[in-house]
């Protein structure tokens, strides 16, 4: 642990105060350390995630980085648009293969069906099913099983912050924005607006032989306007 | 060398017509005839591909157990010979050498030549009871007593040269159908129906290394109602079960055209007069077909059966959302931001089975090179036209939204298409009290404000 302080200190001082962790800086312990971890081992085991927060809080981006991390990794990904408003340059800003990701825009009564035959199928690592209308219990059920079936993740994105989803859900994280911090490194960019920082709580995590944690919280930063600039989501400010 | 199989049907009562069977071995070769009892095959020049006769006879047999039909093969230089021998042999499988077809007809009875009862009393009297002894008649002698038949029996005895037979040519977009005896009410029991028609569609179109691409079923009610669907596939599927997964699903859905019900079961309170109509057929009319995948039939590699499941999971997906709601995106070279990308069909080539270690390429490369202009995630289809001022602390209303301006940052000057559309904008990264960052643009023509996008 000592190197690991001694790492940040280091890194600390270089970033002029944004701590910025890789996965790859990470000692392994085990459990998940970090978010991208913590997403990635939900990935290939067929979970079920939620993703709240605000209207612009960052839900969307932070689901969509997951799609363009699947994607780079040469998985197929799935996002299921309830909002039919999808941008997807943003998700190739992001880094993500617009060959390797399958957007379906149903109505609003064929959303979940749509994303039960994605995740059944086992041909995709993830579906982000951007602001469905209101998951009853016999949907989420659905969908959860469609996830165990293909062993993918399931990210729901619900347009209301204060959805209720009944149980069955296996993470569920939170999303709320912070105001901008003081970003060195975007400085030379006049016109760009500065880092977007958002806070990231697991409220509840629970995968099999793991057991269940809840309420860590990361801060996550995001680059270049907030979301699509040139999010790594393998970069994770840490509060401190 | 001219060289004919005759592929005889030994199902008493074939399920599937004769054209199936003859379509079907077109794999082996594309000149085919058909006769009452089975299909002739001209196999001269295809035989080296199957590795001589009895490997090409092999293969027939495989394709007609495909076809669900039983069959014996005989193999000759004469096509009349072929079909007598395959008539008459207790063996599934008997070839002629090249040269040999009178001797191997000599020891037969005339019986086996199909000769009627007059011809047969008449050469009876003349002692002639066996092809080896007719062959030894004069063509014209025999003629003369028992006219043309006569004549074509001692050359077939002979296995002189006769008029060949007439070549099959398959139409090209096939149309199967099964009539139901007697007609059912609407039920799934039609699935099975419906299954035995896309089997020989697909075994057809196979014998020409064909799939189906786009094909229409009707289920036919004794009332003259008549319900279609209609199926286009992303990609040709060489296996029916995929198919029928989506038909079934299109059938139990209402009618798109107000069509009867097909699949729905009939309620247990129902009278006899609130029974539906009865179903009396059903047909499916290929309506497309494409090159079928290369993949032999029993040699399915693991990335031919994720082509396959992907083909069929983008079909149902498109034959029930619609073909322009499930797509690939695709970028499109132009600063209009909501013309930025376009859909385009999704066929993702199967997963890497090593994931490369290879650094992804980077958007920008060069470490003094500024990194690209951020954008939303969420962009409107059609901007929205903003009320307010773009300075921080005034109030920003648009349809449905609104709030007032913590800080802004641009413009970010977008413009172009002067030859088409043109269009000039400024546009602005805006965060607004409560912690939201929208994207929003003034037309510098019009000096409008428009919202453009959510950063979500």
């Amino acid at each position: 642990m000592e190197v690991v302080e001694a790492l940040r200190e280091e890194l600390r001082k270089r970033s002029g105060g944004t701590l910025v962790i890789t996965e790859s800086s990470e000692a392994s312990s085990g459990t998940p350390r970090s978010l991208d971890e913590l997403l990635a081992l939900s990935r290939g085991r067929g979970t079920l995630g939620v993703i709240s927060g605000r209207w612009s809080s960052g839900k969307t981006s932070l689901a969509l980085a997951q799609v363009a991390r699947a994607t780079r990794a040469g998985q197929r990904a799935a996002i299921v648009d309830g909002t039919g408003w999808i941008f997807p340059p943003a998700l190739a800003l992001m880094e993500g293969d617009l060959t390797k990701t399958l957007v379906l825009q149903p109505p609003a009564e064929r959303a979940v069906w749509a994303a039960e035959q994605v995740l059944r199928s086992g041909l995709f690592a993830l579906a982000a099913l951007l602001e469905p209308r209101r998951l009853d219990r016999a949907a989420l059920r659905r969908l959860q099983l469609a996830a165990e079936r293909g062993s993918a993740l399931c990210l729901l994105i619900p347009r209301d912050p204060a959805s209720t989803l009944p149980g069955l859900i296996s993470l569920r994280l939170h999303v709320s924005a912070l105001p901008p911090g003081e970003v060195a490194t975007l400085q030379r960019v006049p016109i760009a607006a500065p880092a977007r920082r958002r806070r990231v709580q697991v409220v509840h995590q629970r995968f099999a032989g793991q057991g269940q944690g809840q309420g860590q919280g990361i801060e996550l930063l995001a680059p270049g306007g907030g979301t699509a600039g040139q999010e790594r989501p393998s970069q994770i400010s840490v509060a401190g | 060398m001219s060289r004919w199989a005759f592929i005889r049907c030994l199902t008493p009562a074939p399920t599937a017509p004769p054209v199936v069977l003859a379509e079907a071995l077109m794999a082996l070769s594309s000149a085919v005839s058909m006769a009452a009892d089975g299909v002739w095959l001209e196999v001269g020049r295809s035989q080296r591909l199957f590795g001589g006769d009895r490997g090409l006879a092999k293969e027939a047999v495989a394709i007609a157990d495909r076809a669900s039909c039983t069959v014996a093969v005989a193999i000759a230089d004469r096509p009349e010979t072929a079909r007598i021998l395959a008539r008459v042999s207790r063996r599934p499988l008997l070839i002629v050498a090249p040269g040999h077809d009178a001797e191997a007809l000599a020891s037969l009875p005339l019986e086996a030549f199909s000769v009627g009862p007059q011809a047969l009393a008449y050469l009876d009297r003349l002692g002639v009871r066996t092809a080896g002894a007719l062959s030894r008649l004069s063509p014209k002698a025999v003629r003369r007593r028992l006219g043309p038949d006569g004549e074509r029996l001692v050359r077939l005895a002979r296995a002189d040269g006769l008029p060949l037979p007439e070549r099959y040519v398959p139409p090209d977009l096939p149309m199967a159908r099964r009539e139901l005896e007697p007609p059912i009410p609407p039920s799934e029991a039609v699935l099975f129906l419906v299954k035995t028609v896309l089997d020989e569609l697909a075994i057809r179109l196979s014998g020409r290394g064909l799939a189906v691409a786009a094909l229409r079923l009707a289920v036919i009610f004794e009332d003259g109602s008549v319900r279609t669907e209609e199926v286009l596939l992303p990609r040709p599927l060489r296996t029916t079960p995929p198919l029928l997964a989506i038909l079934q699903e299109r059938l139990a859905g209402a009618a798109a055209d107000g069509g009867p019900q097909v699949l729905a079961p009939l309620p247990s309170s129902a009278s006899s007069a609130d029974w539906p109509a009865r179903m009396t057929a059903v047909e499916a009319q290929v309506l497309r077909t494409a090159e079928a995948p290369k993949a032999q039939l029993d040699m399915f590699s693991r990335e031919e059966l994720d082509a396959e499941e992907l083909t069929t999971l983008l079909a149902r997906l498109t034959n029930t959302l619609g073909q322009d709601k499930v797509f690939a995106a695709e970028l499109v070279p132009t600063h209009r931001p909501e013309a930025a990308w376009r859909r385009t069909r999704y066929a993702a080539p199967p997963e890497r089975k090593e994931v490369s270690q290879k650094k992804p390429k980077a958007l920008h490369v060069h470490e003094h090179e500024e990194p690209p202009a951020p954008r939303p995630i969420l962009v409107l289809p059609s901007p929205l036209p903003v009320e307010g001022e773009l300075s921080a602390g005034s109030e920003l209303r648009w349809r449905g939204g609104g709030g007032s301006i913590r800080t802004l940052w641009g413009p970010e000057r977008l413009r172009g298409q002067w030859w088409s559309a043109p269009f000039d904008r400024d546009y602005h990264v805006v965060d607004l009290e409560g912690g939201a960052r929208i994207w929003v643009f003034r037309d510098k023509r019009s000096q409008a404000l428009y919202l453009q996008g959510v950063f979500d």
